[in-house]
């Protein structure tokens, strides 16, 4: 049987997930549970309902599929108890309002989708990133589908958190271009605060893919009060300070809370933090370059 | 240009102020004089009439030289005296007298609304590097000089057209010269500054010598062409290449500064700036030489950074895009657009050189075209072209709807459709082929033929095959609209079954009340044009194709040949605003797609989709032209990453030989606050097709559809 995986989004022209005009497909399912997640929906690996209020027209036709659904004073209303993702209240929706987030796709059907715009990777050196939730928790599709895109030509990116065994990325390593990889904190209780876990394997497989000469992006999401104080930044900068193919490229991330409705449309809880860090994104990266770091904002 | 200042404030306000009294008379009283003269006249020729009446023009209207401006005013401006008076009733007399025959048949498609006819004096562009080398008096001399040689040849062959052409021309250069005389007095009365006095005198009696008097007597020749003889001057041309030799002689000769020459060109915009015209007037960079080489040269960076600077959107600027073209040139363009500065568009060498070699141009013919209006082009000094048709594929696809309901399968509905267009093509040449015989007699044009050796050589005006080439164009409106309008009802009624033909043409005569869930699920079907799905692009081929067939290499009515565009111009919200709803989900008065870009709010798949999509079609086909339209969040072009990509978007496009695309770069927010405190938000500009349009002056629902297209990008697409 054919490798297949499950996403939840194809985004063309990206153009901050690697260099040049690229493509990112998003996968579903992730092992850590960052506050700030910005996309809640690829957290878990199962397709879920997405509920995008704002589109419904109240047609009533979801109800006429399923019971969990009822339209209640001019109000949809949804149970979501015993929802198993069958889908077929989001076949009978006219208005796009619901729809299964995490669908599953062939390497040969991906292959044939991220392809699609050779043309623009061609005059940007671009090319294919796979972002999610975690794509190395989906190795085998991983591996297949950059093998395909690597022996076309196609420049593959892998952005990752880290969060996963080696074997995993022995796996998709050989075809992989350049590895874009999440540094949420160096600081292990900081780490565990911002996304539940520890940062032992995240901070090991990084020294690995440093020591193998990999071409490395690190990606620092920032949230204010949470991980950018001056000792995680001094802790991080001492970190890549050890790399053996230094400087590291690194690029600071802002956060914002503009994902918040992405929780009500799944119906998880809202974990995001309240406020924006675009304004310290200028300081912190001043504080950083007192490393040999290269900062790529 | 010693201890020039330039004042915004007095320039801002130039045109406003129709001259000095003492200076000439005022635009009624010239319109009043025109009309006495057709009244004397009536008798003569409209060749002589016409340069009776641009003499008598230029001999009364008023100037307005100041000290505070190193350019000249002329009193006609907003006002075009002869298109108000004399021309339509020209117009008039021709359909109710050589053309009456015709006049059932035009009555009754325009009936139809399908079609709109225009005579169209609005598309050329004059030779520059024969103005320029020769001035005014250069260009009389030349005239007389081919008046004579043509007597030579022709002897007593010589008719009677072809001598009131010459006369004309004469009588026309001739009060040039008187005007010229005029001005030049005027400059000394008014203590204007001594350079340009100095230039004015030096124009008079000869060429442009320095960098300042060639600009200057581009904007005379401009005036005198688009007010005076309303024969409009549809580009400054490519100023970096015909002022560059001036440029360079002058600054080595110590005659001018850079600083000197960014505030003459300062000054120039702010001139065009302040006109407020509506579509713009344009000027193009770049392309590339007769010898191959880029055009772009120091002249070139320097003008865009001054335009850069100053915040305004007209004159609107058009890169010609050629694989040579510097890549740093291309970012400080694409720089200011990502901050905002949407009038500035990329037209593609490629597509041109390819379309017009196709078409039998030479090479050199096809590497050098002038790029005109919003995006058209066409050979450099040799071309009268004209667009004297637009066609509404929406509202054939209406038509179509109502002939019958009874059509068995969507192959027979759309067979029918393309029936349609081929008869609409065929009805709308006829007519135009009958007017277009008569464009010089509707409006002649002696100044414009002046500059045109190929008119001197034939003896006859431009618009009366005087030029080597002369074509014109058919503008296909709403191509987009049309094409999903199509494919829905292939969808719906053919394919699912879910509506008949006749209770589709029920909802689109509800506007969609009472038909609320199929038009979500229409408004949400992602098999539109744009989207790089493969049902409605073939729908898109087949439907401008047929239309492409029956168009390209037909015979006009003035020797030329019919050329096709996908160009909508403003139409495409006129026309919009009273059509009823269409099968795409649009509802009545929304605005029709524009130009070869997708349905506002469509977009499914992002920009690079659409690029897919649109480039499925033969570009070469479109000789007129062939835009598209992007519009992109700032997000996604933010940064050294975000122009990085605008460039090569912008470059795949162009070396796949796509014809011009043009950037909308805005963030929602700001639009959306725009429209709550328009009064802080006074210059905000969007590109809306072929021009920009200041944010508030859009009415609401205008500003609501583009909003929708503005979301859409917002979310990534
Ligand atoms: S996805 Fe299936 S189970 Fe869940 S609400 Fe819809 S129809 Fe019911
Ligand atoms: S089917 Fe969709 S649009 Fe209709 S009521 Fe349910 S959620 Fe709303």
């Amino acid at each position: 049987m054919e490798t297949e995986g499950i996403y939840t989004d194809i985004k063309p022209f990206a153009v901050h997930d690697g260099p040049g005009i690229r493509t990112t497909l998003f996968l579903k399912g992730c092992p850590l549970r960052c506050i700030w997640c910005h996309n809640p929906e690829t957290i878990h690996r199962e397709p879920e309902l997405e509920l995008t209020a704002s589109r419904c027209i109240l047609c009533g036709k979801c109800a006429e599929v399923c019971p969990r659904h009822r339209i209640e004073n001019g109000i949809h209303c949804m149970d979501r108890a015993g929802c198993t993702a069958c889908g077929k209240c989001a076949e009978a929706c006219p208005s796009g309002a619901l729809q299964i987030c995490g669908q599953k796709i062939t390497v040969a059907e991906a292959f044939r989708i991220l392809t699609a715009d050779r043309m623009f990777y061609e005059t940007s050196g671009g090319g294919v990133t796979l972002s999610g939730g975690e794509p190395l928790l989906q190795p085998e599709f991983c591996a297949e589908l950059f093998r395909k895109l690597h022996e076309s030509g196609i420049h593959t990116a892998l952005d990752t958190c880290g969060n996963v065994s080696w074997r995993n990325f022995e796996r998709v390593l050989p075809w992989t271009d350049l590895v874009l990889f999440d540094v949420k904190g160096i600081d292990p209780e900081v780490h565990r605060k911002c996304t539940g876990s520890a940062n032992g394997v995240i901070l090991e497989n990084l020294r690995k893919l440093d020591a193998q000469g990999i071409s490395l992006e690190i990606r620092m999401p920032l949230m204010p009060g949470w991980n950018d104080s001056e000792e995680d930044i001094r802790k991080a900068g001492e970190f890549f300070a050890r790399f053996r193919n230094g400087p590291v490229r690194v690029r600071l991330l802002a956060c914002h809370d503009l994902a918040r409705s992405k929780y009500a449309a799944i119906g998880a809880p809202d974990t995001m933090p309240h406020g924006v860090s675009l304004a310290r994104i200028p300081g912190i990266a001043k504080m950083l370059s007192r490393y040999p770091v290269r900062i790529m904002n | 240009m010693t201890g020039f200042e330039l004042d915004k404030q007095y320039l801002d306000h130039d045109f406003e102020n129709p001259g000095n009294p003492e200076t000439g008379l005022s635009a009624e009283a010239i319109e009043e004089g025109l009309l006495q003269l057709l009244e004397r006249e009536k008798d003569s020729s409209h060749t002589m009439i016409k340069a009776k009446a641009f003499s008598y023009i230029l001999d009364n209207m008023r100037i307005t030289t100041s000290p505070q401006d190193l350019f000249v005013t002329l009193g006609v401006w907003g006002r075009k005296p002869f298109e108000k008076t004399i021309q339509p009733i020209w117009e008039k007399s021709l359909f109710e007298n050589v053309l009456k025959d015709s006049l059932p048949h035009r009555q009754k498609l325009d009936e139809t609304g399908v079609v709109q006819f225009f005579f169209d004096f609005w598309h050329t562009v004059p030779d520059w590097d024969a103005v320029l080398t020769l001035g005014f008096s250069g260009l009389q001399a030349r005239a007389e000089e081919a008046e004579k040689r043509f007597f030579e040849r022709v002897g007593s062959a010589m008719t009677p057209e072809n001598r009131d052409f010459f006369s004309s021309v004469r009588i026309e250069y001739e009060a040039v010269q008187r005007l010229m005389d005029r001005i030049c007095i005027r400059a000394e009365k008014s203590g204007c500054g001594a350079e340009t006095a100095e230039a004015l005198r030096h124009l008079r009696d000869g060429a442009a010598e320095t960098f300042y008097e060639a600009l200057l007597q581009i904007w005379l020749y401009f005036q005198l062409s688009e007010y005076a003889d309303c024969i409009q001057t549809r580009s400054f041309g490519n100023l970096d290449r015909v002022l560059y030799p001036y440029y360079v002689s002058n600054l080595k000769s110590g005659a001018l500064t850079r600083q000197d020459v960014r505030m003459i060109f300062r000054n120039f915009m702010h001139k065009v700036s302040s006109m407020h015209y509506y579509v713009g007037h344009p000027f193009y960079f770049g392309g590339t030489n007769r010898d191959g080489t880029s055009v772009i040269n120091e002249l070139s960076y320097l003008i865009l950074d001054e335009y850069g600077k100053m915040g305004i959107y007209d004159p609107k600027l058009q890169i010609k895009v050629a694989e040579n073209t510097p890549r740093d040139f291309i970012d400080q363009a694409l720089s200011l657009i990502r901050s905002g500065r949407s009038s500035i568009v990329f037209v593609g060498e490629p597509c041109i050189r390819k379309t017009m070699i196709a078409a039998g141009y030479s090479e050199e013919e096809a590497r050098t075209a002038d790029i005109k209006g919003c995006y058209e082009y066409s050979v450099r000094g040799k071309a009268v072209e004209t667009a004297p048709i637009i066609l509404s594929l929406p509202l054939i696809v209406l038509r179509t709807m109502r002939e019958s309901t009874e059509f068995p399968s969507f192959n027979d509905f759309m067979q029918k459709c393309l029936d349609n267009v081929e008869a609409f093509c065929d009805d709308s040449i006829t007519i135009a082929n009958g007017f277009e015989k008569y464009l010089d007699r509707v409006n002649p044009a002696p100044l414009f033929s002046g500059t045109s050796a190929s008119s001197l050589e034939k003896g006859v005006d431009g618009y009366a095959k005087g030029a080597v080439y002369n074509n014109s164009n058919i503008w296909l409106m709403g191509p987009a609209t049309a094409t999903n309008s199509l494919a829905m009802i292939r969808k719906y009624v053919y394919e699912t079954n879910r509506i008949t033909l006749e209770e589709f043409r029920n909802a689109l005569d509800a506007d969609w009340k009472g038909y609320e869930e199929l038009h979500t699920l229409i408004l949400n079907d992602p098999d539109k044009f744009g989207n790089d799905r493969e049902m409605p692009d073939r729908i898109m081929q087949e439907l401008v194709e047929t239309a492409v067939m029956r168009i390209n290499g037909r015979r006009n009515g003035r020797g030329g040949f019919y050329t096709t565009a996908l160009h909508s111009a403003f139409n495409f919200v006129t026309q919009g605003q009273v059509a009823p709803a269409t099968p795409d989900g649009r509802r009545s008065g929304e605005e029709f797609s524009k130009n070869i870009s997708v349905q506002p709010g469509s977009n499914r798949n992002g920009v690079t989709a659409t690029i897919r999509s649109v480039l499925k079609l033969d570009t070469t086909h479109f000789m007129g032209d062939f835009p598209l339209d992007v519009m992109l969040h700032p997000s996604a072009v933010s940064g050294a990453d975000g122009l990085n990509a605008m460039r090569a978007l912008m470059l795949t496009y162009i070396l796949h030989d796509g014809h011009a695309i043009h950037f909308n770069v805005f963030s929602i927010a700001t639009l959306k606050e725009a429209q709550a405190h328009p009064e802080k938000y006074r210059d905000l500009q969007v590109r809306v097709c072929g021009w920009n349009v200041i944010w508030n002056n859009l009415s609401r629902s205008e500003q609501e559809s583009y909003l929708v297209q503005a979301e859409a990008s917002g979310r990534g697409v």
